[in-house]
């Protein structure tokens, strides 16, 4: 089976926001792009993931644009 | 009273910024007989001609944002990535952006700054300058670096692949270059990127990079490439750069036109992962994170 691409395309009235996720049929999940907004979707479905935590950080969400959000919130 | 350490990179900062300033006008003079990468074209870009990047006079950028995917100690960034490129990597995971420099929207240097002081403010610790390849807009990414807050943390990510023209327009002005050492000969460059002279400018670049600031340089491990690829730049760098911190990326994906090759066509496997350890342990290389 190929793999899927999960693209967000560039906003560009945004001046752009883009990030990929790519899941492998062996359930690897390969990240491009990785906002604070994804690592904390990635977090959740690997909670004990120390590196992933470490990224899906607190961020002020004015200064993300509106796709992105407050990690933990 | 400020202390002596911190006056120093205040006066850095100021210097900086002024220095970008001076440089924007050099930068910009230069796009009329571009030779800001080792395929010197020697068009005029400020007439409207393109060459091997197909990038005009005007900058345009595909993405800006804050991102965490980084080196942890450049983490959390706000990323600015200008549309266009001087490689032509088949697996390039932004390929539609990277190779198409009218690919996004126009770039407007206060606009980002804007952006970039905000996401500054709210807790981003660096400014990452990418692309596509940004040394082929030094005009304005320069310019941007003139507008940012002169407490910012600066990243210039690049391919590495320039001349030493651009070198000098940029000396002093970047805190960090993350530099990508892609391929360990010239002949899986050119199969793969399109490049015919690529290790002679990139070990230039890193060794002056290596020298004047702080290096980070990237490997994005390749499956099949391990010993012909990764074996070499390991080795290269062990003599060349052994206190440089290496960062090796084995997230490689099949993107872009990367199914055009046979090994490209998945990603690295545990066994290439494996061997690239060991050959890192062998140079005794010492890996970022």
């Amino acid at each position: 089976m190929k793999p899927t691409i999960h693209r967000r395309e560039p906003n560009t009235a945004l001046m752009g926001t883009s990030e990929e996720i790519l899941i492998l049929t062996d359930g690897r999940i390969l990240a491009h792009n990785l906002t604070p907004a994804m690592a904390a979707v990635l977090l959740e479905l690997n909670p004990n993931d120390e590196r992933m935590r470490q990224r899906a950080m607190v961020m002020d969400e004015e200064s993300n644009g509106p796709h992105e959000f407050r990690a933990g919130s | 009273m400020m202390c002596d350490t911190v006056k120093d990179s205040v006066a850095r900062c100021h210097d900086r910024r002024a220095v970008a300033r001076e440089r924007v006008i050099l930068a910009q003079a230069a796009l009329s007989d571009c030779r800001l990468c080792p395929q010197n074209c020697g068009i005029d870009r400020l007439a409207g001609e393109t060459g091997w990047c197909r990038a005009g006079a005007t900058a345009r950028v595909f993405c800006a944002q804050v991102e965490v995917g980084e080196e942890p100690e450049l983490i959390p960034t706000f990323a600015i990535a200008f549309s266009g490129c001087d490689m032509r990597c088949a697996f390039c995971i932004t390929g539609q952006d990277s190779w198409n420099p009218q690919r996004g929207g126009v770039f407007d240097a206060r606009s980002i700054a804007g952006k970039a002081a905000a996401a500054l403010e709210a807790g981003a610790r660096t400014v990452t300058i990418r692309g596509g390849e940004p040394t082929i807009h030094l005009p304005e990414a320069i310019r941007l670096v003139a507008a940012l807050p002169s407490r910012a943390r600066l990243v210039w990510k690049t391919n590495a692949y320039m001349t030493s023209q651009a070198r000098a327009l940029l000396d002093g002005l970047f805190d960090v270059w993350v530099a990508d050492y892609k391929f360990g000969n010239d002949s899986c460059a050119k199969r793969l990127a399109a490049i015919v002279d690529y290790q002679r400018p990139v070990q230039e670049t890193l060794l002056w990079a290596g020298a004047r600031t702080e290096l980070i340089v990237r490997h994005l491990l390749m499956p099949g490439h391990v010993d012909c690829c990764w074996e070499p730049v390991a080795c290269w760098m062990a003599r060349n750069l052994p206190a440089a911190k290496i960062s090796l990326r084995c997230g490689f994906w099949p993107a872009w036109k990367a199914r055009q090759h046979p090994e490209l066509r998945g990603p690295v496997g545990a066994a290439d992962i494996q061997r690239a350890l060991e050959i890192a342990q062998c140079y005794k290389v010492q890996f970022i994170e």
